[in-house]
């Protein structure tokens, strides 16, 4: 029930931020986030890249600022937990840290504040409720007023800076006070970056255009995390309504985005496969990143796995088998690279290299097309044999210039179009995966 | 059934005259004199004038009759075939009790077996007199060397053939027959609607993109037919005698009995009616065809409604020449057929095993063989 509330979870939250993360309209510097990518001033910079850090390593205590323009009608505390628990901010083994969420939403002069979230977002001790002294916050709350926001976009700038650094000043004067004890840092988890820091994966199932159920979620998400942890090469499937909302420029582009923005992969080399649909067009795309990924999933691989396992299911828009398929070619195909034979090409067309050690395959297709040509031929000898037959026309029988045209239209009605893909024969490369400057590989179409 | 035999008498010794298709002419078995085969009917034109008078009678009942049927079937049966006339006073009839065959020849001519079944006990009559005069008749223009030689090449070329059928077969009989057809002329209105298509592909980044085009194609128009063949002869097989066409009718001569010496005639025992009916399907398929043939440059043809009308016109009865070959091989018969005027030979062979499985084996060899050749090649 765990696994399925985390799945809702991942799924709910996409659906969320998708809306409110127009491609290349949002900044983010790092633990300090711009939706609106109007607020990115001097003071942002540097509290992004210097106090804040510099801040997290004195007290082992995270802090996180994000600025969001749409909520979709969610309440803003709920949505500010999940920002947090979604993106693992949080320090240490109790994920301790605070967190300030602004809404804000465009007007005429800049930008109106609509409400803020503000709170420890940690499993362990909250420091807020060990301190009882004056209000540490006071400035950072007078900040985030309506008359604070109600100028041009200049004052809109500066009250989000002397909130930023009212945070952070009472965030600094409350651990202070309260003599915080950082918690011990948590060991990075190979799925969630070496660095350990900020950025966390997605689950391995992220179904954002609702194809699933939670059931079915649930059985694909543990099976995947089974064939990742096996294979140490993280296996992850992503649907979206719309890949155009990440990246407009392409859905291997908005792929890649996804992978490198929520810092998918296995280990240091971020190993992993990841199959992305996207329903609006009915597009779908394969890309691996890393040595592995990339050695287990070549470009010929890619095809045989989109041809052989899963663009049939989702043809007749049966999506979990098509998953469960794309999960068992995952499986396999990783197999075939640990065994060292990767599916690949190999400059014969054959789909695996096991073929090739194999002359049963031969002799059989040797049996079958020498059949042929042995009955071809003998049918034809055999039917030399006959020459009496009814007569069902009269060819032989029509008077000169017997045939006169009266009619002859020729009207066009209209046009169908299949799309077939190419199965690509490139004997003389002898297979090989296409890795781009990024570390990705990708395969797709249409399904 | 029937066959009949015409003999001239020889003006010089009275002996038999036979037509001789080589020579075009008339010759006497006895004393070898030739004749034109003008020079003979005019000497038989008294009888023929008689003929005319009992023929015009006759005809005129037998129009009534045809008009009505043509009324009825849509063919037109009123010129069809003509009385015997005065001829009919020197033929006489033999009935076949075994197969039912009857034959016709001239009194002065015995015939000895039935050419059908080969019974010997063929019994005489008198010609009827409803039986129609033929109004057309090809000439027989090959002899039966040129039958046995067009058998001999028959075989040629046959690899399954048994060596033991050409070493063993000795042909069993060799008939000369005029066979009894109906020739049916007329025009067959077509109108047949289609739907077609025109595919063309193109690479698009990883996809194949194939683009089809659909077309409403129509084509109307009609057919003129002449001389549709349909064998008038229950006895003789109608595939065979369909696989033997075409007879080349710019041959085709007014009926003479001058062209009956020397070989049996078939009279026909299957009506006009009921031979109609495989010409309607022959010329509505022809028509068919003949429209269909004229939609192109489509990948693909399907038609989604056909309308065709026939215009029934005029039917004629023909004699036309045909060599039967009979033999047996492993207590089988097998019957060949020849066009008498064009020498297409027709006619199923038997296939024997052996040479079948032997044949399929050796080739299964050599294409494995040369399979596995061109395979280690590649991979070298």
């Amino acid at each position: 029930m765990m696994r399925i509330k985390q799945i809702l979870l991942s799924i709910l939250l996409v659906l969320i931020i998708m809306p409110a993360v127009p491609a290349a309209a949002f900044s983010d510097y790092g633990n300090i986030y711009d939706a609106t990518d109007m607020l990115g001033t001097d003071y942002v910079n540097y509290a992004a890249d210097d106090l804040i850090p510099s801040f997290v390593g004195r007290f082992g205590f995270d802090l996180r600022v994000d600025i969001v323009d749409d909520l979709e009608a969610y309440d803003i505390q709920e949505y500010a937990r999940l920002f947090y628990d979604k993106y693992g901010y949080g320090y240490g083994e109790n994920y301790d840290g605070m967190h300030l969420l602004i809404y804000v939403s465009p007007d005429e002069n800049g930008l109106a504040i609509n409400d803020y979230a503000f709170y420890y977002g940690g499993s362990g001790v909250d420091p807020l409720s060990l301190y009882t002294g004056e209000d540490l916050f006071a400035g950072m709350r007078a900040s985030l007023t309506a008359e604070a926001w109600s100028g041009d976009l200049q004052a809109d700038q500066e009250a989000c800076d002397l909130a930023i650094d009212y945070f952070i000043c009472g965030a600094e004067q409350l651990l202070t006070a309260v003599s915080w004890e950082p918690a011990a840092p948590v060991e990075s988890s190979p799925e969630n970056g070496a660095d350990g820091e900020g950025e966390a994966g997605l689950y391995h199932i992220t179904d954002a255009a609702a194809l699933l159920t939670g059931d079915e979620a649930s059985q694909l998400e543990a099976k995947a995390q089974a064939i990742s942890e096996e294979y140490k090469c993280s296996i992850y499937i992503i649907t979206l309504d719309d890949y155009a909302a990440i990246d407009p420029s392409g859905i291997f582009e908005a792929g890649q985005q996804i992978y490198t923005d929520y810092s998918l992969g296995w280990g240091s080399d971020k190993d992993g496969i990841m199959l992305i649909l996207s329903m609006e067009d009915r597009d779908y795309y394969l890309i691996a990143h890393g040595a592995l990924a990339n050695a287990a999933f070549t470009d010929y691989g890619k095809e045989v796995l989109a041809q052989d396992y899963f663009l049939d299911d989702f043809r007749d828009d049966s999506w979990y088998s098509g998953f469960d398929d794309y999960l068992n070619g995952c499986a396999a195909f990783l197999k075939d690279a640990a065994s060292g034979h990767p599916v690949d090409n190999y400059g014969g067309g054959s789909s695996s290299s096991e073929d090739d050690d194999n002359p049963l395959g031969t002799v059989l297709l040797i049996v079958v097309i020498a059949t042929i040509i042995a009955f071809a031929v003998c049918r034809s000898l055999r039917k030399k044999m006959k020459s009496v037959a009814i007569k069902t026309n009269a060819q032989e029988f029509i008077a000169q210039n017997g045939v006169d045209l009266t009619v002859k239209e020729d009207n066009f009605s209209h046009i169908t179009q299949t799309r077939v893909l190419i199965k690509t024969d490139d004997s003389s490369s002898g297979g090989g995966t296409t890795v781009n400057s990024g570390g990705f590989s990708g395969s797709g179409g249409k399904f | 059934m029937a066959t009949q035999i015409t003999n001239y008498k020889c003006p010089a010794c009275t002996g038999p005259l036979h037509f001789v298709g080589e020579s075009g002419r008339l010759e006497c078995d006895y004393c070898g004199s030739t004749y034109d085969i003008a020079q003979i009917e005019a000497m038989y034109a008294k009888d023929d004038a008689k003929a005319e008078e009992a023929m015009a009678a006759q005809a005129e009942k037998d129009g009534a009759a045809s008009a009505d049927a043509a009324a009825e079937a849509g063919w037109d049966y009123s010129s069809v075939g003509s009385d015997w006339g005065a001829d009919s006073q020197s033929m006489i009839t033999y009935n076949c009790p075994s197969c039912g065959a009857e034959l016709i020849c001239e009194e002065t001519t015995a015939a000895t077996c039935c050419p059908y079944c080969g019974n010997p006990a063929i019994v005489p009559g008198k010609l009827g007199g409803n039986a129609l005069k033929p109004d057309y008749i090809i000439p027989f223009k090959l002899d039966k060397q040129a039958a046995i030689a067009a058998l001999k090449k028959h075989y040629q070329g046959k690899k399954l053939l048994p060596k033991s059928f050409t070493e063993s077969n000795h042909l069993e009989e060799i008939k000369a027959i005029y066979v009894p057809f109906w020739l049916f002329d007329g025009q067959a209105d077509g109108d047949i609607s289609y739907h077609a298509t025109r595919s063309f592909s193109a690479q698009e980044g990883d996809y194949l993109v194939t683009t089809t085009e659909h077309y409403n194609v129509r084509r109307a128009g009609n057919v003129s037919f002449e001389r549709i063949p349909v064998d008038a002869s229950s006895k003789m097989p109608d595939d065979y005698m369909d696989s033997i066409e075409p007879f080349d009718y710019s041959e085709l001569q007014p009926f003479s009995t001058a062209y009956l010496p020397g070989f049996l005639a078939d009279k026909y025992d299957v009506l006009a009616e009921d031979c109609a009916v495989r010409a309607d399907q022959r010329a509505t398929q022809t028509t068919i065809d003949a429209l269909s043939d004229t939609v192109s440059g489509y990948e693909s043809c399907t038609p989604t409604s056909s309308e065709i009308q026939l215009r029934r016109g005029q039917v004629k009865y023909a004699l036309c020449p045909v060599w039967m070959l009979n033999t047996k091989w492993n207590g089988k018969d097998y019957m060949f057929a020849m066009n008498g005027q064009t020498g297409k030979m027709v006619g199923d062979l038997p296939v024997s095993k052996g040479k079948f499985w032997g044949w399929f084996g050796g080739v299964w060899v050599l294409s494995a063989a040369v399979i596995a050749l061109i395979m280690l090649f590649l991979n070298m």
